[in-house]
Parts: C-alpha cells; sequence; structure tokens
C-alpha cells in the first residue's frame, strides 16, 4: 500500500464514524487508489459476513437439564419469598409449575392454574419425573 | 411469542410458566453469546447458568417495559469477562498484532474479494484474543457502538477503537491468507 493510504480510515469509513471531511478525503484516495478500493471491498465483505452469521451455534443436548435446575431454583426463590411481587401471587400447585414440557404443550395452561388457584386446591408435589409421566400417560404431545 | 412485558408480568407475579417462557425464549440465545465469547462448551454452559441465576435473581426488580435482551447481554458479558479474567490475568490482549505482522506481507492487488463464508469467518473470529473478539462480536453482532463496547468491557474508548481495527485488519489479512494455501 502507498504511504497515503490508511487501512483504519478504510474501516472507519466502512463504518460511517468519519466526519464529512474526513469522508471527502478518503473519497478522494480511492478515487486514485486500486489497492485501497480493494481493500476497502474486503472489508465490506467481512463486515457482513461478521453481520450475518449463516447458521446459529448448535447448543448442546445439557442445556435440556439445565432448564430443568433453572426451574427448580426458581421454584425455591418463589418459596423462599426472596421474589417480592408486583402484584397479589396466584397459589399456583407446585405440580402444576415447573416443566417446559407442560408449558409448549398446553396454551391454555394459565387458565387452568388460574382456575385451580382459585379453587384452592393443593396437591402433593410429584416433581418434573411425575410431571413428564403425567404428560406421556395423557398423550399430551402434540 | 410472547412479548417481553408479559414475560416480565408474568415472572414478577412468581407465576412459573413466565419464567418456562423466558427460558424457552433466551436460554439458547445466553448459551450461543456466551459460547461465542468464550469458546468453550462446558464453560459456556456454567455461564449460562449463572446468567440465568442472576435472571431470576433480578427479575423481582426489573423495570417493566424494558427489553430483556440487552439487560441479558450485559449480564452474559460481565460474567463472561469476569471468567476470561480468572482464567488469565494477563489476558492476552494484543497477541493479535503478531498475527497481523506475519500476514501483512500480502500484495493488496491480489487480495480479491472472496466469498469465505462463516465457518471460515467464525474460525478466524476464535482465534483473536478474548477481549478483541468481545469487541468485534459486541460491535458487529449486537450492534453497539463504539461507546457501549467501551463500557460492556470496561475498557477506554481508545482502547476498544485500537481493538476493534486491529482485529478486523487481522481477520482480513488472515482469511486472505488462508486462501493461498
Amino acid at each position: 500500500m502507498a504511504a497515503a493510504c490508511d487501512d483504519n480510515h478504510l474501516q472507519a469509513y466502512l463504518e460511517g464514524t468519519l466526519t464529512a471531511a474526513e469522508q471527502g478525503q478518503v473519497e478522494g484516495h480511492l478515487d486514485s487508489c486500486l489497492a485501497c478500493r480493494q481493500a476497502l471491498a474486503v472489508y465490506k465483505q467481512l463486515f457482513w459476513d461478521l453481520e450475518h452469521p449463516a447458521a446459529a451455534e448448535p447448543v448442546p443436548a445439557e442445556l435440556g437439564a439445565l432448564s430443568d435446575r433453572l426451574m427448580a431454583a426458581w421454584e425455591k426463590a418463589q418459596t423462599a419469598g426472596t421474589a417480592p411481587q408486583a402484584a397479589p401471587r396466584l397459589r399456583t400447585p407446585a405440580w402444576l409449575g415447573a416443566s417446559l414440557y407442560w408449558t409448549r404443550l398446553t396454551p391454555g395452561v394459565s387458565e387452568v392454574i388460574d382456575g385451580l388457584g382459585r379453587a384452592g386446591r393443593r396437591l402433593p408435589p410429584l416433581g418434573l419425573a411425575g410431571l413428564k409421566w403425567l404428560v406421556r400417560r395423557g398423550g399430551g404431545r402434540r | 411469542m410472547d412479548t417481553d412485558d408479559r414475560l416480565i408480568e408474568l415472572c414478577q407475579r412468581g407465576r412459573p410458566e413466565g419464567f418456562a417462557r423466558l427460558l424457552l425464549a433466551y436460554q439458547d440465545r445466553v448459551y450461543r453469546r456466551a459460547y461465542s465469547f468464550v469458546r468453550h462448551r462446558e464453560d459456556a454452559l456454567d455461564l449460562t447458568q449463572e446468567v440465568l441465576i442472576r435472571t431470576i435473581k433480578g427479575l423481582p426488580g426489573f423495570t417493566p417495559g424494558r427489553p430483556l435482551w440487552p439487560w441479558l447481554r450485559r449480564i452474559t458479558t460481565n460474567l463472561c469477562l469476569n471468567h476470561l479474567r480468572a482464567k488469565s490475568p494477563l489476558l492476552p490482549l494484543m497477541a493479535g498484532e503478531e498475527l497481523a505482522e506475519v500476514a501483512g506481507g500480502e500484495d493488496p492487488a491480489d487480495v480479491a474479494v472472496s466469498n469465505w463464508g462463516w465457518q471460515r469467518v467464525n474460525a478466524a473470529l476464535a482465534r483473536l484474543p478474548p477481549l478483541q473478539r468481545m469487541a468485534v462480536i459486541l460491535r458487529h453482532q449486537e450492534g453497539l457502538s463504539y461507546e457501549e463496547v467501551a463500557l460492556a468491557l470496561e475498557l477506554p474508548l481508545g482502547t476498544v477503537k485500537t481493538y476493534l481495527f486491529r482485529s478486523r485488519h487481522t481477520l482480513k489479512a488472515e482469511l486472505a491468507r488462508d486462501e493461498e494455501v
């Protein structure tokens, strides 16, 4: 590259962070410098590739088990009262609470929980394993 | 799809399906962002858990009406930064310089515009020093301004600019060099 070429200026030009005067200077230089025009084209491609990942990074299967642990942590935080409520808390039976599977499969779960809460029913905790058994038995997967 | 306001409302009312839906909406994204920073699967899983544990603690005080992702991203960035610094107190901040010097000899006239593909760009990104990689990701994939990147990485603005310019030059040079092989 000739001495007047400035790689940083090319990048800044592409990002639009130069002043109007600096932009004019770069454009004037580009008119006469093939190397900088080529470098600018390469940076343009690079910026595009960086900003448009073609494929999302695959997520490991362990995230499923992590979800279960996090739901358990959530339940514990609610029970311990470490989470102050913005509105009166509904009485949610523990066995209905935690499963992502349940949430996915049952769009009307909020209404069901409201109903049970109003009825004041409390059921023994089944845990996540019990909940999954219930889902399988009910053939609930859609 | 649930809006952030709906998720926050459900969570702040103590509704477990609210948090379950939040996990469905954001857990994978948190993992992918953590992995992009630390490039280690097990560490990224641990960090994802830590981010979401902090989310549980922070949700009661979260102001409704604010979007969730910038908040989650900030927690993820801070925890990844702490993790990288704990692993290596003297983070190899300027290691990219050597790479740029080695690759700097190519004739610009021979560098053609290429369709490198995301896989190759991602592989080159993974080889950057951690802080430079984080700066590039925050700038180009999260769309943060230079000032916001500086705040997120707890670095002076001038340092962030230097990192970005050098790392992008390094990436360009690496990708061009790889093509010659």
